[in-house]
Order: C-alpha cells, then structure tokens, then sequence
C-alpha cells in the first residue's frame, strides 16, 4: 500500500493545519500499518471517559498521541458514565488498570447550575458542589488525569451579562473552571476548552445539527487541534514534555547574518515590520523561558561577533543570561546539540531545535531523530505561531519558584505595576538582590559623573551644576553611587556633593537617574549619609531644595527621609533625633570607606 | 441539477468517507455492500454530503432511505 506518502506525514509540524479528512486517513493508515514504522518505546494505558460520543475522537487520538511517542492503549467509557465509572469499585475503568485518564466533560455535566435569580450565597453553595464531586473522583485514582475544564455553553440567556454575573451560564463555567484548577492536586492537569472554543470559533464548537445526529457537539474540524492538545497535556502529566529551546541566530532571533551584515546591519527592533517580527518571537522565547523552558543557542558564527548583539543591539529582547548555554561556533549542529544536551544534563528527546535554514533542520532530524525539529515558516511573523501551535513544552503546573525567577528578569515597568501593594513590593524588591556600592570619585567616572549632575532633571535637589575642576575642588566630596542587582548592573546611577562645616554636614547637591526610582534607593544612600555624617562628627544634615517644574517627586521624598522643612527651601535632619531607619533590601558595600 | 450528476459527486463523497478510490456507486448500492457502512460512517456521509451540495438534510429522512437511488432522488429534492 502507499496511495499517499503517509509514513513522512506522521511527524509533519503543519499536520494540524490540514483538513480533518486528511487528518483522519492518516490516523487510519496508522492504525492499518503500523507494523510498517518505528513503534515509540512506551505504550500507554489510557482510559477515556466522555460527556459526549467519542468514537470519532477515538479515531485520531493514537495518532496523536504517536507524535508525542506513546503508543497508545485506550479504554472507551460508556457515553456519560463518567461519574459512575468512577466511582463503582469493580468498574470496567479501574479494571483496565489505566496509565493516565482522559476526562471531558462539557457544560452539559455541570450538575448545580444556578437559575437566573440565584443569590451569591446559593451560587457559592453551587460552586462548592460541583468541587465536591469532582474531588471525590480525583480522589478515588491515584493515576495522573488530564481533564478539559467545562466549555462555553452555545447560547447566552443574559447577553452580555452572561458571562459576568450570578446566575449566567457562562459566569458560572468560568467560575466553576477556575475553582477546579486551583483546587486541583497536582497529577490533575487541565486543557483550556474556552481556549479552544475560541480558537476554533464558537460556531465550529458548537455544531448543534451533529450534535443532534451523533451526540457529538463539536464539528469534525474540531477534532485535530483538540486530539493533539490532549495528547500534548497527556505527554506533559507523564512529564515526557520537551525542556529546552534549542535555538539558531542569523534569521531565527534576528533577520540577516550577522557576520556580513554586521550589527546595524541586521533587521531586528520596531523600525521595520520584520524587525518587530523578531523582537515579538523574542519576547514570546522569553515568556518561555520566564515558565521555566531552558534556552540554548546553537548557531554557525564567530562567537565574538554574535555576542555583540546580546550585549549592544537595543532591539534584543533575549539577555545572555537568558541564555543557559551557548554552542556559537563553525561545527556541525547535531554535534553541538549533543553537546549542549550534555551541558544542560538532559536527555535529546528533551529538545526542540529552532533553525530557519532548512538544510540544518534535516541534517539534525537525520542525526537525531529524538530532537523535535520545527518547521520554521518562511515568514518571521509566523514563527511564534509554529511554536505555540506545537504546544510541547507542557508544564504540570507553574511553580512559586518560577514566578519568582520570572519577577527577577522584569524591569522597572514591573516594579511601577505594582507598587499598590507594599507588600507585594517589599518581596519584589527583597528578590532583586539589589547592592549599591559607593565609591568616591575617581578620575575614570568623570565624565558620567558631570553628565548625571547635568542632565537630571526630576531627582536634582537644587540643579546646580559642576564642573569637572569644581568636582575635584578638596572643598566638595562626592559620593558616587553604582547600582547593580541579580538582573543587570546599572553603572553609576546617583551622586551626592556635600561639604561639612561646623556640625552640619551640608549637601551640596545630590541627583538621581529615573532608571532606577521606586526601588528604596533614596532610603539606602541616607543611610551612607547618616553613616558619613557620624563620621565626621556632624549632628545635622542640611539640604537646600529647590523645586522646579520638574523635580516635585523630591518633596515627598525629602519629607519621608526625615528632614524638617525650615522655610526658604530649607531643610534639615537631626542625626539623633530625627533620623529613622526604613528597610530598602539593598545591601550596602563601600569602598574605601575611610577617604569618604 | 441532473441525477447523473449527483451520482458522480456522491461517489466522490463515498470515496472520501470510505477512503476507497476503488468504490463503484451505483442506484442499487446499499449499506450491505460497504462493510464500513456503520452509524458512524453514515453520520460522515450525511455531514459530507452536506458539504459537498451545500445544503442541510434530516438524519431522520437519510436513515429511511433503503439505497443509494434513494438518496440520490432526495438530494435531487432538497437541492431543487
């Protein structure tokens, strides 16, 4: 037999994209020959239990779930027995001894909907019963399950309220949904069916007239993308999901070569449409490695010459550190996948190899046939797509560690997001790993030093300006600020001039880059002050503050800092008295500390 | 549209549900003749068909046609 060369078509990354017919002839040359390929070394026992007729679903799971290297070994449920099959002790589900179950339900198997009418307090009693009986299930297994979440019903009686308020159906799948998830153990993992409803469109989710014929609700179009999420979760729950990103440079992560085009020479960043092509397949990498999949690079280029681009391209969104392990140089590319394997401590089969050059893909899916290699499209804009289509990388549930790794490599933006709520803040910042190291000024930070006091303009107490003789006048200190956290090092971002005469110690002028506000950075540099003041036995600090249209952010700080306001821009501090400490999460290192 | 006509468009759709390039439809084929010809495959068939004139049919009216001939005189009906 071959009417069609079905064997190639089996791994097809644009298989999805295909007709349901061809999709299923496919699914059915397997199931007649499958004695004619490489069989996956594991076969697993899966017990499937439906809200609706699932022959046609059948159909194509043993495809699917070939593609994520299970041979498959089903059990069918009896159409909507799903409770009972649970939960009768000599059922023929738990004498099939399953491996992982499958359980879809539709809205259809929610069993307190709530009336229009209802109270919040019979809506919560409702609520609290559908969690009830689908703890008692997950309860009587022990095996992991993959469960679709309840789907958008057909029709909305409220309009537009429906999904929104007590007593709609669609409020009450979406509420319903989200305490199942969070209530969950881990061996349950969800598939999104509002997701894929709204993937697929509501009208192909809804196919009333086959639904009436055949008890299955969905049209056959629905079939692909719904057996290969199942079986993409299934492969995750039995954390045989892919790991790491392996990925090529020139035309992958930018556009052109970087070795002939040189750094202005490649496309990448807002400028030009397919250089936000690549800035957004950046970001979308990052959100991937932000939930935990390593990255790897592996690309045919002087090292030297690609690294440029991490370190001074502005349209990069990657960081090197980002980035777990690199293999840039002139080898062949199975031989540095192998390498990086190695260096990353995982298996092949953990890999998914990103090239746009089609010549290396097939070379890496001959060498390795355990690496899953995309098929990149042509178009950079459709990149992203390919990837998020594959859905490999399953992860059972997004640890706290995770998220707390993803807060570390956000920017100021995050941290103005979420400054409402102190205490979110505080373990923001108390991750940032912060460290400010004060120096006094060195010949080498000149120049910044007179820039920062220049041409700031929102921290700047009193704009007074310097020259680079007034600097290294002996009448002024200065005291030069560096920021650097666990995400980048920020350089010189502060500097403070003071004199001291009598008990005072007198500042000058002190500025601050808006890079770095919001971070307690003000309350860390008082301390140094307060610290330098003691030292040189002054009781007082005094500062002259003069506001302008542009440094009114100061006044606040200069009165949560604890000087008192004399009048005639006035303001001073009692050291004894007056000063109170404030915890910033920055530590403090200095050099020379003596000098200053 | 000539009976001749959805007979040949009608083979094409029986091709596809049964994925056979070899299938002969004649008036006189019924369910008997397909070894495939299950509930599931007729409810292919129906969806197909469909697809293939464009039109909406009733399982109840599909399911009481005894043969092919059958059909073809009822979509001849339905497409008018």
């Amino acid at each position: 037999m071959s009417d069609f060369q079905w064997i190639d078509q089996l791994y097809d990354n644009d298989l999805l994209s295909k007709p349901y017919n061809t999709i299923q002839k496919l699914a059915k040359r397997y199931s007649q020959y499958s004695n004619e390929i490489q069989r996956p070394k594991q076969t697993l026992k899966v017990a499937l239990l439906c809200g609706f007729t699932s022959d046609f679903l059948v159909d194509l799971l043993p495809l699917m779930f070939l593609r994520h290297g299970f041979e498959l070994d089903i059990y069918k449920g009896g159409y909507g027995e799903i409770v009972s099959e649970f939960l009768v002790l000599d059922s023929a589900l738990h004498a099939f001894k399953p491996d992982l179950i499958i359980i879809l339900p539709t809205h259809r198997n929610l069993v307190f909907s709530p009336l229009l009418g209802a109270m919040d307090d019979e809506h919560g009693k409702a609520l609290q019963g559908e969690l009830a009986i689908w703890q008692e299930l997950w309860g009587s297994v022990s095996v992991p399950i993959v469960q679709l979440s309840f789907d958008p019903p057909p029709s909305r009686p409220l309009g537009e309220l429906d999904g929104f308020m007590t007593g709609g159906l669609l409020n009450y799948v979406r509420q319903v949904n989200r305490l199942l998830v969070d209530s969950a153990p881990a061996r349950v993992g969800f598939i999104d069916a509002e997701y894929i409803a709204f993937r697929v469109g509501l009208e192909k989710w809804h196919d009333a007239h086959l639904y009436q014929m055949s008890k299955q609700p969905f049209s056959f179009d629905v079939l692909p993308i719904l057996s290969h999420t199942i079986a993409a979760r299934s492969q995750g729950m039995m954390s045989r999901g892919k790991k790491a990103l392996v990925l090529d440079l020139d035309n992958t992560l930018w556009g052109g070569v970087i070795g002939d085009d040189g750094i202005e020479g490649i496309v990448l960043g807002p400028e030009t449409a397919e250089g936000e092509a690549f800035t957004e397949f950046q970001k979308y990498v990052k959100e991937l490695a932000n939930r935990g999949v390593v990255l790897a690079i592996c690309s045919k280029n002087d090292i030297d010459i690609a690294m440029q681009v991490f370190h001074k391209h502005s349209g990069m969104v990657l960081n090197e550190s980002d980035i777990a392990h690199f293999e840039v140089n002139f080898e062949d590319k199975a031989t540095n996948i192998r390498r990086i394997a190695k260096a990353l401590n995982i298996g092949l089969d953990s890999l998914v190899f990103v090239d746009d050059n089609p010549v290396e893909r097939s070379w890496v899916e001959e060498q390795l046939t355990d690496v899953l290699v995309v098929n990149l499209p042509d178009d950079p804009a459709d990149y992203i797509r390919a990837l998020d289509e594959l859905n490999v990388f399953c992860v059972q549930r997004i640890t706290n560690e995770d998220l707390d790794r993803n807060k570390s490599y956000q920017a100021l933006g995050e941290i103005t997001k979420i400054k409402k709520d102190d205490n979110a803040m505080s373990i923001f910042l108390q991750n940032l790993k912060s460290e400010i190291i004060i120096e006094q000024l060195e010949d080498s930070a000149l120049d910044r030093v007179v820039q920062l006091l220049s041409k700031t303009n929102q921290f700047n107490l009193t704009q007074k300006r310097y020259s680079i003789e007034e600097l290294k006048d002996n009448r002024v200190d200065v005291i030069v600020v560096r920021l650097r956290d666990r995400t980048q090092n920020y350089g010189i971002v502060s500097v403070v001039v003071t004199n001291n005469n009598n008990k005072y110690l007198k500042i000058d002028n002190w500025v601050m880059s808006c890079r770095v506000f919001s971070r307690r950075l003000e309350y860390a540099i008082q301390e140094v002050l307060i610290e330098k003041s003691k030292q040189v036995g002054c009781q007082f600090i005094s500062l002259n503050h003069k506001v302008t249209d542009r440094n009114g952010i100061l006044t606040n700080i200069i009165n949560d800092l604890g000087y008192s306001d004399l009048g005639n821009n006035q303001y001073k501090i009692d050291i004894e008295n007056e000063y109170k400490y404030t915890e910033h999460y920055i530590n403090i290192m200095k050099m020379e500390l003596s000098q200053l | 549209m000539k009976k001749k006509e959805i007979l040949e468009i009608l083979t094409y759709v029986f091709k596809e549900v049964f994925d056979d390039e070899t299938l002969i439809l004649t008036l006189e084929t019924t369910a008997y003749d397909i070894e495939e010809w299950d509930s599931l495959n007729q409810i292919k068939l129906i969806v197909e068909s469909e697809r293939a004139f464009n039109i909406r049919l009733k399982s109840r009216d599909i399911n009481i046609l005894e043969n092919v001939g059958e059909m073809v005189d009822h979509l001849s009906r339905v497409i008018g």
